[in-house]
């Protein structure tokens, strides 16, 4: 056998074998590889939840080029805190807004606390919070870090919901630091109800922000 | 990145994304010699690399190749392995394949007056092509843009400008140095009564970051180039060299260097941060959420139910990668026993089965208890409560609050009844291999490229009959010239003639039994082919504590030398081998180990390891083994050495699958202190569910 033939017959083998396997995760990976623009059936989970009439967000990551996705409400726990699934299986921790965690996102927010930064959105005042956000590090750690955010009133701005909703709201931006990392976080908020409509919220460093609109029936 | 384009149509506001993120600061640096230890050009400088760094780096001119690479082992220890390739050192027509060591260590840390300072060694256990010490110092000065460096070498780097040895006013022998540069010496040997010995001679240089992207290099070089002039026509025109780099944003750069007035040369180099996978979370799909507690009745759930592999807690569980073998519910606590079949963190096993748990159990069970199992052994059992679960999902400390409150034990026994239908279990793959033979004496790179198949039996627990076949499609691993001229049984360097000699190959093909003989205590018995090279039978016994450090272990082998067709056949030689272990897990990533007994030539020694494996499981090691075989029975390279590395797949893909690609790197490879090649050593079967390697992953609880 010439040794261009056996490189043929190995790269074929090769795109052949690399999905052959009795572990379904083996082979998935390797159809993952070779097929990655596919798109991905979406779980029972968000079906169930797309059944019951859940509320939806429209999300798109700022870093990623066509990275759009809808995700919706699966379940509220006793503390308020809310887990959000899209159809491609990321879920995303919610409380009144604001984001408290990602998951399988790659770079991934395990937690967050901003509950002074919603105080200040709810009440309206520009004022400076501290944010807590602890992200799952390279070494699979977890690390929680402190932010100095200022919050500031930009504008106020319609946001077109729906065909027939328009929220009116008030912009804010939540600039933090904490001297090894800065973000911008940007938030709609409706007045009246105080709701936050829009936002653009950091998740980590290399993950980006990631910006979320309600979808209004 | 994960986050597929789904909803076709969508927008998102112009004012969403028109603001942008605030901006972090980017620091290069250019530090790499063309010997792949930090350094200016030919000379070391007094820094180091930041901390568990790899550097890759090769280096070209005329007639001479460098292949470079480091590892900063510790803040203040790097090592080097160099492979170099020198047309003409010992005369026309001639060319030297040589690989050889480096070792440094930082003495000093640069303060506002003090520069760092390096004492190194340069090949110290190789042929002495390159054999040198120094003590480095560098200061750097206009917020790191300019690294002023002075040194003084010995050897090598001090065969230009040399003077009398100062280290001779301490005693008289210093001022001589035995050794012919490049001669060879005692190949392999650590020849420590040249180390500082002989003439010394001052070095020097600058180095300065024209902007982020160049840097600019001029040393002060104290190497004559003796040898590569007297038979090479090198030509040492002057003791100056400069270079130019061009930087990388991942840290790579590359150089252009003129040496010596006389040679142009280029080098290439490249940072590797283990502790920086593709993904620092993976990008598998996201976990089940905690769901509301419900009751038996609403979940339809009774204990007899449960107790098949097809209720909807195995299912659940087997979505998420994990198989349910066992589950006994006993009041509030459920006692289930798993095997985790897709994640490397047995962390984020144990909290997505904790969350399928209390997803799929009425809310009466509060307590759950999950056995972890790997070969069939139940390694360690953790105890989780439903609060804590429900407190912690979203908690902004929720990952180390949830190891706190876990409890972790041993168990060697099972407390959860088998799940009918469990066993037996069928596995197979198909795939391609890869088995590289890097840096031997004759050629930088060999390898064979194939394909391999694979297939496992497992009739009950803890049993397994496994084997796999290969055919090599391409590659050059039997073109080695190199018979081999050992006095000691042909244990290893016969390898060419399994190249040679073999075409579909039988790598594997044992029975195994894995068992716990006792509280602390892991058993297995391997039986059949167990290599490549070897057929017969393998007995170990590991003590190792679930929550401690220390691990001791036993093995013996019959080990019968296999025919070079690798396939059925056995040749006449066999041997019992066996070795006593003692594992110490040091904390930080370090792993020592040292292996005492009986190799496969019959000569008695010990082996010492030491490993450093990062949180995220990439992991370099390197080992040495010293036996009663003389340096000069033992042939080339006096005594086994060398480095290995293991690279997880999910380090490289962020895709959770379990296992890694590892190499060992020998210098080369000989019959003295060579040890079986058993499949399954139990340490590293167990430690992974174990209470450090737990506690090192413990923020994938939550992913």
């Amino acid at each position: 056998m010439s040794v261009k033939t056996r490189i043929a017959l190995l790269l074929g083998f090769v795109a052949v074998l690399s999905g052959c396997s009795s572990d379904p995760n083996q082979s998935a990976l390797a159809q993952q590889f070779f097929n990655r623009s596919k798109g991905f059936e979406p779980g029972a989970d968000f079906l169930a939840a797309q059944r019951s009439g859940a509320p939806g967000y429209v999300a798109g990551l700022q870093n990623g080029e066509n990275a759009y996705t809808i995700f919706l409400r699966q379940t509220v726990n006793a503390r308020g805190e809310e887990t959000w699934i899209s159809p491609d299986r990321l879920s995303l921790g919610m409380k009144d807004g604001m984001l408290i965690a990602t998951r399988g996102f790659g770079d991934d927010q395990l937690a967050a606390d901003a509950r002074a930064t919603r105080a200040a959105l709810t009440s309206g005042r520009e004022t400076v919070t501290e944010r807590f956000v602890t992200l799952l590090t390279e070494g699979s750690t977890a690390e929680t870090f402190a932010f100095r955010c200022q919050i500031t009133r930009e504008k106020q701005e319609p946001v077109q919901l729906s065909e027939s909703y328009t929220a009116d709201t008030e912009l804010f931006y939540e600039t933090c630091r904490n001297g090894q990392m800065a973000f911008r976080n940007l938030f709609w908020v409706e007045r009246g109800t105080r709701t936050i409509v829009q936002s653009r919220q950091w998740v980590s460093t290399e993950t980006g922000e990631l910006a979320l609109r309600l979808i209004k029936p | 990145m994960t986050f597929h384009k789904y909803f076709h149509g969508l927008w998102v506001s112009a004012a969403m994304s028109a603001t942008p993120a605030l901006s972090q600061d980017v620091e290069l640096k250019f530090p790499v010699s063309e010997f792949g230890t930090p350094g200016l050009i030919d000379m070391p400088s007094g820094d180091v690399f930041e901390d568990g760094t790899l550097q890759l780096s090769t280096a070209f001119h005329s007639g001479t190749q460098k292949y470079n690479l480091s590892f900063q082992i510790t803040p203040r220890v790097f090592g080097s392995f160099r492979y170099a390739i020198v047309d003409a050192f010992d005369g026309a027509g001639t060319t030297r394949y040589d690989r050889s060591f480096d070792l440094g260590y930082l003495f000093a840390v640069e303060t506002e007056l003090r520069p760092s300072m390096v004492i190194g060694l340069r090949d110290f256990g190789g042929t002495g092509l390159y054999g040198s010490e120094y003590i480095a110092a560098t200061k750097h000065f206009m917020d790191d843009r300019l690294a002023v460096t002075g040194g003084i070498g010995w050897g090598r780097l001090g065969s230009y400008g040399g003077f009398s040895n100062p280290l001779g006013a301490l005693s008289d022998s210093f001022k001589t140095r035995s050794e012919v540069q490049g001669a060879g010496g005692d190949t392999g040997q650590l020849d420590v009564d040249q180390w500082f010995h002989g003439d010394a001679a001052l070095f020097g240089g600058l180095a300065y970051q024209i902007n982020p992207r160049l840097s600019f290099k001029l040393e002060y070089s104290s190497d004559a180039y003796e040898t590569e002039v007297a038979n090479a026509g090198f030509q040492h025109k002057t003791p100056v060299n400069a270079a130019l780099s061009y930087g990388f944003d991942n840290g790579a750069d590359l150089t252009v260097y003129a040496l010596h007035g006389s040679e142009i040369g280029f080098m290439a180099s490249l940072p590797i941060n283990p502790r920086t996978p593709a993904y620092a979370s993976g990008i598998e799909e996201a976990p089940p959420a905690l769901m509301p507690r419900q009751s038996a009745a609403a979940l339809s759930w009774n204990e007899g139910s449960v107790q098949t592999g097809n209720s909807p807690l195995s299912a659940a569980l087997r979505d998420q990668g994990i198989t349910l073998e066992g589950i006994t519910v006993e009041g509030a606590t459920a006692t289930v026993r798993i095997a985790n079949g897709r994640y490397p963190a047995e962390a984020q096993t144990l909290g997505r089965t904790a969350r399928v748990l209390a997803n799929h159990l009425p809310e009466t069970v509060t307590t759950f208890r999950v056995e972890s199992t790997a070969n069939g052994m139940t390694t360690a059992r953790t105890t989780l409560r439903r609060d804590d679960l429900e407190a912690l999902e979203y908690d902004l400390d929720g990952s180390w609050r949830s190891y706190a409150r876990a409890g972790f034990e041993d168990a060697p026994r099972t407390e959860a009844a088998t799940i009918t239908g469990t066993y037996p279990k069928f596995d197979w793959r198909l795939s391609p291999y890869l088995d590289p033979a890097l840096f031997d004496p004759d050629s930088p790179l060999r390898a064979d490229l194939g394909l391999q198949a694979e297939a496992a039996f497992k009739p009950m627990r803890g049993l397994i009959f496994s084997g796999a076949i290969r055919q090599p499609v391409i590659g050059n691993l039997d073109e080695s010239t190199r018979p081999s001229n050992s006095v000691l049984p042909h244990v290893r360097t016969d390898i060419v003639e399994y190249a040679k000699q073999s075409d579909l190959e039988i790598k594997h093909l044992t029975a195994e039994y894995f068992f716990r003989p006792g509280k602390n205590l892991f058993g297995r018995v391997t039986a059949g082919y167990l290599e490549t090279m070897y057929g017969g039978l393998s007995t170990e016994l590991l003590w190792k504590p679930v929550n401690g450090p220390l691990a001791l272990g036993a093995e013996v082998n019959y080990a019968k030398q296999r025919e070079f067709d690798q396939l059925f056949g056995f040749q006449e030689y066999d041997i019992v081998t066996g070795h006593a272990s003692v594992y110490y897990d040091f904390g930080r990533g370090y792993l020592g180990q040292v292996d005492v007994g009986r190799y496969l030539a019959g000569d008695y020694g010990a082996t010492f390891s030491l490993d450093r494996e990062f949180d995220n499981g990439f992991r370099v090691g390197a080992f040495f083994t010293l036996t009663d075989v003389s340096f000069d029975d033992f042939g080339e390279g006096s005594f086994d050495k060398g480095i290995r590395f293991t690279v997880p797949i999910d380090w490289l893909s962020g895709a959770p699958v379990q296992g890694g690609y590892g190499t060992t790197i020998r210098p080369v490879q000989r019959d003295g202190g060579a040890r079986l090649d058993v499949r399954n050593r139990l340490y590293e079967v167990v430690r992974a569910s174990q209470t450090n390697e737990l506690e090192d992953r413990w923020g994938r609880f939550w992913r």
